[in-house]
């Protein structure tokens, strides 16, 4: 579905070349879920910034589908690539209503023209979406999304990026900034909104346990290269400790 | 002072607040919309009043004025936002660049410094002419033709700002200014948001000193200044009455009467002799600092109020 080949990023600092990325090379099949875990500095956010068209990169082609789409501007790609971000402000506008912020994210990367933002219809869309996982943020449609709590925040801006099934889903640490238990349940949701509809997702993780028990496939990032690719029963056998063990050798 | 001198001072006010409405309108969709000040403004109400002034003055239908003083006020909108989106410029500076070209602009358009044109060729000669034909007295004909012909400029652009906000495309704007990276990533292009805005707010704001100008029978170079305060001023004070979780179209009729409070409140201080007019500015400052501060007390004192309850 997506592939990246000898992606390289260089940022020269003047005195020498520093790669943040050396190189890299990584095939994703369709409706794949991969788990990226890596020390600060390994390169997992510019890898996301390259995919979603923040960041130019030095040498490589980036394909979806088979064409390569490194030419193409960051907001055509928001066509094909939904976002959650770490931080629970940046998801939603939170002087606009549930419903509006829904309504942005419906007709993400397509044409935004003079038809009326909001129409019934949508509204009732947007009320079964949000029902679906019994947390009453269906009533919170009329409200400020500025209202919502952190974990909120992060449940609607997950339903956001996948009203309208994404070919790619990036996951940014989204569960960083909650604590453990509204982490939990965000990550279950994750599981099943990913699962349902079969969306090739990449999540980055600082939780190892998450990276293990989360995807189908866990990717370890260090100095800009991939030194880990591990799937299936090799991934499921693997443990906390063991994965500490090799960030830190 | 005698009944009929307030009345008559009461709507000189109405008039003059319904006029400015519209610029208004053009600092919040600046300041609140798009989250940023724009300063160009001052020099596009001048602009517009320049631009009208002169066409009327060399014959010129007043629709034709008032439609050129708008595009005026659009075209410096769109210089301050290439600026400020294509040079990656800031926004204040781009907005004080622009204004400070047009002032040569307007110099040159009005050849000269100030320019006026006759009193039957305005906006507001047509709607006079009928009242006095209902004998209605000639000074108080005038001072109703500025209410109508405010009213129904505000109208048009409260309308036409509502119209546009409940569209996809108008939510798209509103997002840009809430949250930029959020936009940019569902794929709004975000800097041709920031032109559009900008464009409407200042072609607004150019058609309010056409109307502003016509009003005070004549146009100057100093025209616009000060209009950012009073803009200010009147947001602020509409903000204060608008109730808490109003929608759009409430926000925008509470900030107009924003602009009609603030014109009311400068009237009596006049009015009531306790202040010469060279005070206005004065009392244009104290009363956008008031304003400003109030929310703030009544934050200052709710949660001192809930430090008490725990």
């Amino acid at each position: 579905m997506i592939s990246l080949k000898d992606i390289s990023q260089i940022f020269d600092n003047g005195v020498d070349n520093n790669y943040v990325l050396k190189s890299l090379s990584l095939d994703i099949p369709e409706g794949q879920f991969v788990t990226i875990i890596g020390g600060n500095g390994a390169g997992k956010s510019t890898l996301f910034n390259i995919i979603n068209g923040n960041l130019y990169p030095t040498s490589g082609s980036i394909l979806i589908d088979g064409k390569d789409i490194k030419r193409t501007s960051h907001s055509a790609r928001a066509a094909l690539i939904a976002r959650v971000f770490q931080d629970p402000n940046t998801g939603v506008c939170p002087d606009l209503t549930v419903a509006e912020n829904m309504a942005l994210a419906n007709s993400r990367g397509k044409w935004r023209f003079f038809r009326w933002a909001i129409r019934k219809k949508d509204i009732a869309f947007f009320e079964e979406r949000l029902a679906e996982f019994e947390l009453g943020l269906e009533n919170m449609l009329r409200k400020k999304a500025s209202l919502l709590s952190g974990g909120q925040r992060q449940v609607v801006s997950l339903i956001m990026a996948t009203l309208q099934k994404p070919r790619l889903l990036l996951l940014d640490e989204h569960t960083a900034a909650l604590d453990p238990r509204i982490a939990k349940q965000v990550m279950s949701i994750t599981k099943k909104l990913v699962e349902e509809q079969k969306i090739t997702t990449i999540m980055i993780s600082h939780n190892m346990s998450d990276a293990i028990e989360y995807g189908d496939r866990l990717l370890m990032l260090n100095s800009g290269e991939i030194v880990m690719d591990v799937s299936g029963q090799q991934k499921s056998d693997l443990t906390p400790a063991q994965l500490i063990t090799l960030f830190e050798s | 002072m005698t009944a009929d001198m307030f009345l008559t001072s009461m709507y000189g006010s109405l008039g003059q607040g319904l006029l400015y409405a519209p610029v208004v309108i053009g600092v919040f969709m600046s300041l609140r919309i798009m989250k940023r000040p724009d300063l160009t403004i001052e020099g596009t109400f001048a602009f517009g009043a320049v631009i009208a002034m002169t066409l009327l003055h060399n014959g010129v239908h007043f629709m034709v004025a008032l439609a050129l003083a708008a595009l005026g006020g659009c075209l410096a909108g769109l210089a301050t936002a290439l600026i400020h989106t294509k040079l990656k410029i800031d926004g204040i500076i781009s907005g004080l660049l622009v204004t400070m070209a047009l002032f040569s602009v307007n110099l040159f358009v009005m050849g000269g410094s100030t320019i006026s044109a006759p009193l039957g060729s305005f906006v507001f000669a047509p709607v006079r002419e009928r009242l006095l034909r209902l004998d209605i007295q000639p000074f108080n004909a005038l001072l109703w033709s500025y209410i109508i012909i405010g009213a129904i400029a505000l109208s048009v652009v409260i309308f036409v700002l509502f119209m546009l906000y409940k569209t996809s495309f108008g939510l798209s704007i509103r997002a840009t200014g809430d949250n930029e990276r959020m936009a940019c990533a569902i794929g709004v292009n975000v800097d041709s948001r920031k032109i559009f805005s900008l464009v409407v707010s200042n072609g607004i704001t150019g058609l309010a000193g056409a109307l502003v100008a016509q009003q005070q029978s004549g146009a100057e170079v100093h025209s616009g200044a000060g209009v950012l305060i009073i803009g200010l001023a009147s947001l602020v004070i509409g903000e204060i009455i608008a109730p808490k979780h109003a929608g759009m179209l409430a926000r925008l009729i509470f900030i107009s009467l924003g602009s009609l409070i603030y014109f009311t409140c400068i009237t009596l201080v006049l009015v009531s002799g306790l202040l010469g007019p060279e005070w206005t500015r004065m009392l244009t400052a104290v009363f956008a600092l008031t304003a400003i501060c109030v929310p703030k007390l009544h934050e200052h004192l709710f949660k001192k109020r809930i430090e008490v309850a725990r």
